[in-house]
């Protein structure tokens, strides 16, 4: 069965080019446009592995990553950060926060699937 | 005591120095090697690790290796490190031979570190050495390193009350407690932990003066820092 992707981001286009990018991958997709709809989701539905951006209204990506991470329901669930903010701080307290992958956008559509599937490696394990 | 093992695996010697100082600093346990075959051979005994691997070790032949490592040692990562002139297909090929990630060399060292905390909370839950926040399996004890404190269940509501007046040497002990629950920890093994940045003389009878002064700051649950007769100390929050 396919494995499901949570993408949140606000920018509507954003979201709708990663759902494609994900489904041609053989993903199936939820999206939702901040953290706290984000949040809402995973109440609802079971996704396997996350895709935040960092910047958005309502619970940003390192809040909602934080709050996922304290969670034991969703300890283990693999966070990719995908986002504009380039800078090594950045980066690093996204990983601080929990993230266990982060690509800056603009980025190449192969290398987020190849980097979505290294997660996906690590479920199966 | 599992600890997990970071393999420097290159003959660019700039690179291999630098990232040995950064990694034995944090207390991690570093090998280095200048070839793909010293690696394989150290690597075959071991339980844990994350190989830091050169694309320019095997070149063509790397996304080849990077699937047969992983097919032999199950609990290694395997990171692969390249100039940042790699194209992104080479990059994406390793990726799907099984690597767990790839980083340039001129990565940052505080990027570095922080890539290599996220590798290792997922190799060793158990071992939540590389997270700020930990709390002790019952709840009853939790410590933020980034903020340097620790909290303790009060009495009235249940609430978290910050535990006044530790050292940082009691703190480290603690945390190293709360790291590792349940485990029997030898007093040589708290000594290197916790006193690795002083060197010098330190004693075993300084290990206990510490502990009783933790116990004493815990209050009623300084009974969970254990002794074990003979051998160390153990963390333990239910009898």
């Amino acid at each position: 069965m396919a494995r499901t992707v949570m993408v949140v981001d606000d920018d509507a286009m954003f979201r709708d080019l990663v759902t494609e990018i994900l489904t041609q991958g053989g993903y199936a997709v939820e999206t939702a446009e901040d953290g706290q709809a984000a949040w809402d989701l995973m109440q609802k539905k079971t996704v396997d592995m996350a895709v935040l951006d960092l910047n958005m209204p309502n619970m940003d990506g390192l809040e909602l990553t934080r709050k996922i991470r304290d969670d034991v329901r969703y300890k283990e669930l693999p966070i990719l950060l995908l986002t504009v903010r380039a800078l090594v701080e950045d980066q690093v307290s996204g990983f601080e926060r929990g993230a266990d992958d982060y690509l800056t956008k603009p980025f190449d559509s192969k290398m987020l699937l190849a980097r979505i599937k290294v997660l996906e490696r690590r479920l199966i394990k | 005591m599992s600890q997990l093992t970071y393999w420097v695996v290159t003959s660019d010697g700039v690179v291999s120095r630098r990232w040995e100082t950064v990694l034995t600093r944090e207390g991690w346990r570093v090998a280095v090697a200048a070839d793909l075959q010293s690696f394989l051979n150290d690597a075959a005994s071991s339980r844990y690790g994350i190989a830091l691997l050169d694309y320019d070790l095997g070149r063509a032949s790397t996304a080849a290796a990077v699937k047969k490592l992983k097919e032999k040692v199950a609990g290694v990562s395997v990171i692969l490190i390249s100039q940042p002139t790699l194209s992104p297909d080479k990059v994406i090929e390793i990726l799907e031979s099984g690597a767990d990630d790839h980083f340039l060399k001129n990565v940052d060292d505080k990027l570095l570190l922080a890539k290599l905390k996220a590798h290792m909370r997922r190799l060793l839950p158990s071992l939540a050495s590389a997270l700020d926040v930990i709390v002790s399996p019952g709840g009853e004890l939790k410590i933020d390193r980034s903020q340097h404190t620790a909290w303790i269940k009060g009495t009235r509501g249940g609430r978290m009350v910050a535990i006044a007046g530790l050292t940082r040497t009691e703190f480290q002990l603690l945390a190293l407690f709360l790291q590792q629950p349940d485990k029997v920890l030898e007093r040589q093994y708290i000594m290197e932990f916790v006193w690795r940045d002083q060197g010098g003389d330190i004693r075993p009878g300084t290990v206990d003066k510490h502990i009783e002064s933790l116990r004493r700051k815990l209050g009623r649950f300084g009974k969970m820092v254990r002794t074990v007769y003979g051998v160390g100390y153990a963390f333990r929050e239910k009898d």
